[in-house]
């Protein structure tokens, strides 16, 4: 047994490693959904947002920026050149990038502008003190002293009254202009909330969602009645033609249904169905899988279950609606989930069959927001979260159904 | 009243099949017999004269039309990537977990929900995985850093989406990820249908677990390999959403136009109807040639065995 152990702790490793490589672009879709405009453009890579300033203004937030950080910032990346010059490159790097490191954790709450100041230009000196003191190169020490005083000059040059701090827009339309603002009006925000608000805004998604709910409801209600009648039929009753016609039905299921969207296209133009409900909703209240799926499991019931109903004189219709479809909830579920799931994430129908955002489901609303905001990845991921969420939730609830019913679908085809 | 019930009874079955044979007939079956007729036709649907009858042209212009055999080539592709290193990933995967694995509840969640998640909507976050500042750039550039000198460095910047070949790989890891989970489940639910006494016999018998795998587990798996080779060989070469939403313009060079997108191009954007008929039936063809193929030469083969 001892020798199989390492064996097994490397199958945990893979499986480990495989799930969280399967669901880390959940995690990076979520973490970016919740990042700034500008820290999803930026070259960094960071799972959890950093803590960044935003002003409150009307409309809602905008990062801001305090307009003397970005100039020592200015200042810190001329020096860098001036280092390099000078012949130092390592020193220079490692003293940069320290400074520059610190310069944001410099700022919190509550701090005034010479407090931070003081202790940016501490932070400075401890970082060069080390060059300072090595006698080699005169050219690196003067370039140190330079930059220092040029941060000394930036604190009492700018114009600056204790109530009001000035900022620099980051994001938005007033974006690169600077203001000045009372410190009170700034929030720190490390997980940016309002993007989904933003998101959920920039285009009609209320509409879409109502839209895609509609058409799955429709079709799933449509196509579980329409089933189970036909799936009764096929299994319980004798009737001339059976065969063929089941055996036909089966043989839809082999073409694409890419085949039939010109055909349908024209049909439905000419009865002038396109960009309606109906276009979304009746072509599907039929389908062959439901019908199939559910004789299957009609088949199964016992035969004196039929026999009794039929000797207290029940009739076909009864039979159906009050003895076999309850005993069938099970099976009912599995359909109607996985019919709502098909229907919810279906794209290429509705994307032709609709034209306007008003009838726009989900999907193809998502398909164009895609299209038009093409690089604002935290509206995208956004837009992704709340689309994707609906689903999950629905699979967490319905677990077993869920599992069963591909596995039972899957295993019988 | 007697022959009127016996009348009635008579149609009944019909009146149940009724609605569902309406719709399917309406909206499925007469359609696919209206797409084979409109695919003799040049139709613009815009043209007052209506569909005009060319006789096979459409599909003699349709096998000199290189967009088409690209697209074929592209489906070919994607098909052909995504079901090796799709099957072959979710098989080792589901043996690993049959294996009376601990958190096999969790496990199979976390694989399995891609699956779940809609196609449009998760496609739009992979589009953002994959620009060149993305999630997998800086996965491999840690990797690099981790492993030095076994990635090149031009590996750390690749442009996905923007160079043929990467944009193909780009979908194929794409749609493995996405189907993984409905692989796995598959798979897993026939591993563990399998007679344990079977293995407990071939232990006797002195087999390695290599031996196992190839005198039990895989001839025990082939029903099951063949269903998900014949559900994944219709789903790549029915394949739209990833390919519309990682490249909405149909991929560097048109690399990863599929046929459906292909399809969906030529009627929408070019008013090509009839045309595009023409490549649906082409497609159907095709689909239904590899599926007969494919359950002649592996359903022969595993009854040789």
């Amino acid at each position: 047994m001892m020798k199989f152990k390492p064996l097994s702790s490397l199958k945990y490793l893979v499986l480990a490693v495989g799930a969280l490589t399967t669901i880390f672009p959940f995690i990076w879709m979520l973490s970016t959904s919740l990042k700034s405009p500008l820290e999803v453009l930026s070259t960094q890579i960071s799972l959890v947002p950093t803590l960044k300033k935003y002003l409150v203004v009307e409309g809602g937030e905008d990062q801001v920026e305090f307009a003397w950080l970005t100039k020592a910032e200015r200042i810190l990346t001329e020096a860098e050149g001036r280092f390099v010059a000078a012949g130092d490159e390592r020193a220079a790097a490692a003293g940069i990038d320290k400074a520059r490191k610190e310069l944001p954790t410099l700022f919190g709450k509550n701090r005034t502008r010479e407090e931070i100041s003081s202790e940016l230009l501490a932070a400075w000196d401890a970082t060069s003190s080390r060059i300072l003191a090595d006698p080699g190169n005169q050219d690196l020490r003067d370039a140190l002293k330079r930059v220092r005083e040029e941060l000394v000059g930036l604190n009492r040059s700018a114009d600056y009254s204790p109530e009001a701090v000035e900022m620099i827009f980051l994001t938005g339309e007033r974006r690169g202009k600077t203001t000045t603002v009372p410190p009170e009006r700034i929030v720190w925000r490390r997980l940016l909330w309002s993007n989904y608000l933003k998101a959920w805004l920039s285009a009609p998604f209320g509409r879409y969602f109502f839209n895609s709910i509609v058409m799955s409801l429709g079709v799933t209600l449509g196509q579980v009645l329409t089933s189970a009648l036909a799936a009764y039929a096929f299994a319980r009753m004798r009737f001339r033609g059976k065969e063929i016609l089941f055996m036909i039905l089966l043989g839809t299921m082999m073409v694409p249904k890419q085949v039939i969207l010109i055909p349908d296209y024209a049909i439905l133009s000419s009865l002038h169905w396109i960009n309606t409900y109906y276009v979304l909703i009746v072509p599907f209240i039929a389908a062959v899988f439901g019908i199939y799926f559910l004789r299957q499991h009609f088949e199964t019931l016992p035969q004196d279950l039929f026999d009794a109903a039929s000797l207290d004189g029940c009739g076909q219709m009864r039979t159906l609606f009050q003895i076999v479809l309850p005993l069938s909830r099970g099976v009912l579920i599995t359909v109607s989930i996985f019919t709502f799931i098909m229907t919810w994430n279906s794209l290429l129908w509705p994307l032709v069959m609709t034209n306007t955002p008003e009838m726009r489901p989900l999907q193809v609303g998502l398909a164009v927001f895609n299209q038009e905001s093409g690089t604002d990845w935290e509206l995208l991921m956004s837009a992704s979260t709340f689309s994707i969420a609906p689903l999950l939730a629905i699979f967490f609830i319905a677990q077993k159904q869920f599992i069963e019913g591909i596995t039972r679908s899957g295993m019988k085809d | 009243m007697a022959p009127n019930r016996k009348k009635n009874s008579y149609l009944k079955p019909y009146l149940y099949i009724l609605p569902a044979f309406v719709v399917i007939l309406v909206f499925q079956l007469l359609p696919m017999l209206y797409a084979f007729f409109l695919s003799f036709f040049r139709w613009d649907m815009i043209n007052v004269s209506g569909p005009q009858f060319v006789g096979l042209r459409n599909y003699l212009i349709l096998f000199q039309d290189a967009d088409f055999w690209l697209s074929v080539f592209n489906t070919s592709v994607f098909a052909l990537g995504s079901i090796c290193l799709g099957l072959s990933v979710s098989l080792l995967i589901a043996i690993l977990l049959s294996k009376g694995i601990k958190f096999l509840g969790t496990f199979r969640v976390a694989y399995f929900i891609p699956y779940v998640a809609s196609m449009t909507a998760i496609a739009i976050v992979w589009r953002g995985i994959l620009q060149p500042r993305g999630l997998l750039n800086a996965a491999i550039k840690l990797l690099a850093g981790l492993l030095p000198g076994l990635i090149p460095a031009s590996l750390t910047e690749i442009r996905w989406l923007q160079e043929p070949g990467w944009a193909r790989l780009a979908v194929i890891i794409f749609v493995v990820w996405k189907s993984m989970g409905f692989n796995i489940l598959i798979f897993l639910t026939r591993l563990l249908d399998i007679n344990p006494s079977y293995y407990e016999a071939a232990e006797i018998d002195g087999a390695n677990a290599l031996g196992k795998f190839r005198w039990i587990t895989w001839p025990q798996l082939m029903p099951t390999t063949l269903f998900l080779l014949t559900i994944s060989i219709i789903f790549a070469f029915q394949m739209f959403i990833p390919v519309f939403i990682l490249t909405p313009d149909g991929g560097p060079l048109k690399s990863t136009t599929t046929t459906v997108f292909y399809l969906y191009k030529t009627a929408f954007s070019s008013n090509l109807f009839g045309y595009a008929c023409a490549i649906a039936y082409a497609l159907f063809f095709i689909i239904l040639i590899l599926t007969l193929l494919q359950r002649k030469l592996l359903g022969t083969g595993s009854t040789g065995e």
